[in-house]
């Protein structure tokens, strides 16, 4: 049998611990939990430091290890100059290109198609032409000396290719390609010893929607590219995060940052970022306060002879006067902050190299220093100057809007603003407002 | 010093102002005590539930909605310590004995005019002489008003280990009442 919470015993029994008598807090319970709250607190900023840490070292070292390893996939890149006669080739034409690529081969990309540039005939590259054939050329930059003779790029470098010979090469593998004879795959003979001499492997650059000839939509494929795009050096302005210190003075807090930015698509970029910002808090408050003085203004003294006590009798007369003094003391407590951003990003641009706009999106990590306490009363002389270790790491969802126009070179002037609103920390503004003009170089 | 409103202590605490912690730690540390000490095996435990529990409240005082009230919210807050510092300390053993162990036979004809006769002070201390496991359900359901059901959702424990255990805690309880008497007499 079980018992309900009318079971009389518990009721009793519950009763009588209610009863006992409440234990007061003493000073060394408090002291006790202080210095216990405190270690917590300690550890949870140490632990969240750590974790940062390696959450940054993380993100950064997949990131430079993707970037590496992209680079050397797509060091090699192709410079095509598609030519015809008298006409410009249809895009659905294009066909997929069987290039083979020496790794020590400089290529640059078919810009041409992505940024659909009207084709035009380069009659330079082509000796002659049969109207019915359509015919690509592709001149293949090479470091090696040889071949930067442009005779040797004409002979070596540079060849013909039929849509028969590219149906050829493409049904072969690289293997096969290196081990057969130039005959056997339809080549002429200055292809195939380039194809052989500098180990050329077969990579498709661009494909062509096929499926309908009328389709003029050339599809870039879209291999992800990393690469150093840029790098941002500049003032930075931020809102201060301490409102309670409504001071002029105080509004914003400056400093310095930079900023360096990874290609990771046509548009769009990821950046990271440093920047210190330092500033002085002041307060100052005014005290008055008025004082009574009271004046002597004059003492008469008479010396009489009294008849009744038969003594001579001193009379002092005093006149008294009162002043109001009022009285000014100015107490200002001054605290220097030291604060760490840590921006991480994703960037979109829209523009070219000479201007452009861009917006992004991301988190901000930032480590607060409090530097120094001072607490100074003027009029009374007493300063107390204390030296602070306590940090805080705050992280702060970002988001932000940027502009730049070329001045020189690959000089551009870049302004940005970021909204950032800290989730964490005590801090009395955790939306905050930072602006960076400086200046951007591309690489 | 100035009477600060509830509002304005938890306004100071998000604030991290040391001043507005050791308001509200004194004003709420006697009633936190009296929970954790009927779930503590005895002072120095119970102080130690305290200083985490209110630990945690400084940390989740942020998030405290102001439609409940602040003392109801810390207790909740002591009460799951508690229970979880319970767990944790008996890792293996809380609330997992079997059902033949501790066989305590009830005693119908016990005189509940005994308990009565108790100091509140015997009292605490017989409650605090009952196992870990024992004394968190009857503290859940005899001095916190829990239903079984809430006790079970509460420890992670079916309705029918509650009841269990409150059946057998209670029997050792009034074991202990009895002894008690006895030996005073």
């Amino acid at each position: 049998m079980f018992y309900n919470k009318d079971d009389e015993f518990f009721k009793l029994l519950g009763d009588k611990i209610s009863q006992v008598t409440p234990k007061q807090p003493t000073n060394g319970d408090w002291a006790s939990f202080d210095k216990a709250y405190r270690a917590h607190k300690q550890a949870n900023k140490k632990r969240k430091m750590v974790i940062f840490i390696w959450f940054s070292v993380l993100t950064v070292s997949l990131f430079g290890f993707y970037a590496i390893y992209s680079n050397k996939n797509t060091h090699n890149q192709v410079n095509i100059v598609e030519t015809t006669e008298n006409k410009e080739i249809a895009k659905s034409e294009v066909r997929p290109t069987p290039l083979e690529i020496d790794t020590k081969t400089e290529i640059t990309t078919p810009r041409i198609v992505k940024n659909k540039t009207k084709l035009t005939p380069n009659k330079d590259a082509v000796t002659s032409l049969n109207d019915k054939q359509r015919i690509q050329k592709f001149k293949v930059k090479s470091n090696n000396s040889t071949f930067r003779n442009e005779s040797n790029i004409a002979n070596h470098n540079t060849f013909n290719r039929t849509d028969s010979q590219y149906e050829l090469i493409k049904n072969y593998s690289d293997v096969t390609i290196l081990a057969s004879s130039n005959k056997a795959l339809g080549l002429s003979e200055p292809q195939f010893i380039s194809i052989q001499n500098k180990k050329l492997f077969k990579t498709e650059i661009y494909s062509v929607n096929t499926n309908s000839a009328k389709n003029e939509t050339i599809k870039i494929k879209g291999k992800l590219k990393v690469n150093l795009a840029y790098a941002e050096l500049g003032y930075l302005l931020q809102s201060n995060v301490y409102k309670q210190f409504n001071h002029s003075n105080d509004l914003f807090f400056n400093g310095v940052g930079a900023k360096a930015g990874l290609q990771i698509g046509n548009n769009w970029s990821l950046n990271f970022g440093l920047s210190a910002l330092f500033f002085n808090q002041t307060k100052i408050n005014k005290n008055a306060f008025v004082t009574t003085e009271k004046h002597i203004e004059s003492i008469d003294t008479t010396i009489k002879y009294n008849a009744f006590y038969k003594r001579l009798m001193m009379q002092i007369d005093t006149v008294m006067s009162e002043r109001n003094v009022e009285h000014q003391t100015n107490s200002s407590y001054q605290n220097s902050v030291a604060f760490y951003n840590l921006p991480i990003e994703i960037r979109y641009q829209l523009g070219n190299e000479k201007r452009g706009v861009y917006g992004a999106l991301g988190v901000t990590g930032t480590v607060v220093y409090q530097l120094e306490t001072k607490i100074q009363n003027i009029g009374l002389v007493n300063e107390t100057s204390q030296s602070n270790n306590n940090y805080q790491l705050l992280f702060a969802p970002t988001l932000g809007v940027g502009a730049y126009q070329k001045l020189y070179h690959k000089w551009a002037l870049n302004f940005s603003a970021n909204f950032l609103k800290y989730i964490n920390g005590s801090l009395h503004q955790p939306n905050t407002i930072q602006i960076q003009t400086g200046l951007k170089y591309n690489f | 010093m100035k009477d600060f409103t509830d509002q304005e202590i938890i306004l100071g605490c998000i604030k991290e102002d040391s001043r507005f912690q050791r308001l509200f730690f004194d004003k709420y540390y006697s009633k936190m005590f009296a929970i954790c000490i009927r779930f503590a095996k005895n002072e120095d435990e119970a102080k130690d539930i305290l200083q985490e529990g209110f630990i945690k409240a400084f940390e989740g005082i942020k998030k405290f909605k102001t439609e409940s009230s602040l003392s109801t919210w810390l207790s909740r807050i002591m009460i799951n310590h508690a229970i979880n510092y319970l767990k944790a300390k008996n890792k293996n053993s809380f609330l997992s004995i079997s059902e033949n162990e501790f066989l305590v036979p009830d005693l119908p004809d016990f005189d509940n005019e005994l308990v009565k006769e108790l100091s509140p002070d015997e009292a605490l201390s017989l409650l605090q002489k009952l196992p870990d496991g024992y004394r968190t359900v009857v503290n859940l359901y005899a001095i916190e008003g829990l239903s079984h059901k809430q006790i079970s959702q509460n420890l992670g424990i079916s309705e029918g280990t509650s009841k269990s255990q409150l059946s057998k805690g209670r029997a050792i309880l009034k074991k202990l009442v009895n002894s008690l008497n006895t030996y005073v007499l």
